[in-house]
């Protein structure tokens, strides 16, 4: 018979209550990480890919970019 | 709300999947029904070695939070040398033990003096241990030094290695063979000093 391990378990059952307490909050914790993990994929990809064009002096970029730009406004205004 | 946001969290994990098999999946998917698994199976041991160290349930409970935000940040970095219960057990002594330093709570975690016990005998026998009434082992871990307590609790409660203790303390395997020694040597003082009978 192992009493240190039956200690734990006794010590273990009483901390079920606070334990939902707990997992609720880590829970929260994570949610919040993985929102902010989120937007950070999501938009400092196509930050990046702005300061690319930005910095980059390729004209047929810019010019490609107009056209884009155009082709929505006039979709938009049909 | 989180469920719109994160579909992936509601998904039932059925069949017993073994720890190695929770981390791999949760690693893979990020889905936090994995985390939770995980949670649900070591929340409970960890809370007990928490209270057992720091003798404190407030303490306890907020040590449990932040050693399982310190297993949902650093679990990419588990390499799979160790059982993952090792890994997490070694999160959580550490963490206790850093937790009784800066409090200082317990002078015999700021200090490693092996000097003079080098020719101790192990003449504590590992039944008295384990053997002892859970009540009476719990009021003598309550009167134990915390770094021997801490010892005694991998050894005997998490049946972990000479090997794996010493890479946790950060100690050689003799050196640890000789705190373990040690420390079963002042379970019985105490134990004798209160229970005389």
């Amino acid at each position: 018979m192992n009493n240190f391990k039956e200690l734990e378990r006794q010590q273990s059952e009483a901390f079920d209550n606070a334990g939902n307490k707990i997992k609720k909050k880590l829970n929260n914790d994570i949610s919040v990480f993985s929102f902010f993990g989120s937007v950070i994929d999501l938009y400092f990809s196509r930050m990046f890919n702005v300061m690319a064009d930005l910095t980059s002096n390729d004209p047929s970029a810019e010019s490609n970019k107009d056209d884009d730009d155009n082709i929505d406004i006039n979709a938009l205004l049909k | 709300m989180i469920n719109l946001l994160f579909p992936l969290i509601t998904k039932d994990i059925g069949r017993t999947l073994t720890d190695e098999e929770i981390v791999s999946e949760y690693l893979a998917t990020q889905n936090v029904a994995y985390f939770d698994k995980l949670y649900d199976r070591y929340s409970g041991k960890i809370y007990a070695k928490s209270i057992s160290l720091l003798r404190d349930e407030d303490l306890a409970e907020d040590a449990v939070q932040e050693i399982f935000m310190k297993i949902l940040l650093n679990l990419s970095k588990f390499s799979g040398k160790s059982k993952v219960s090792t890994w997490i057990y070694s999160i959580t002594y550490n963490f206790c033990i850093d937790i009784i330093r800066r409090k200082k709570k317990d002078p015999s975690m700021l200090m490693d003096n092996f000097s003079g016990d080098n020719d101790m005998i192990d003449d504590v026998d590992d039944s008295f241990l384990l053997e002892t009434n859970i009540r009476r082992l719990k009021t003598i871990l309550g009167k134990i030094p915390s770094s021997d307590k801490a010892i005694l609790l991998m050894k005997y409660q998490d049946d972990m290695s000479i090997r794996d203790i010493g890479s946790i303390l950060n100690k050689s395997e003799s050196a640890i063979k000789m705190k373990i020694k040690r420390a079963k040597h002042k379970f019985k003082t105490i134990y004798v000093e209160t229970y005389p009978d």
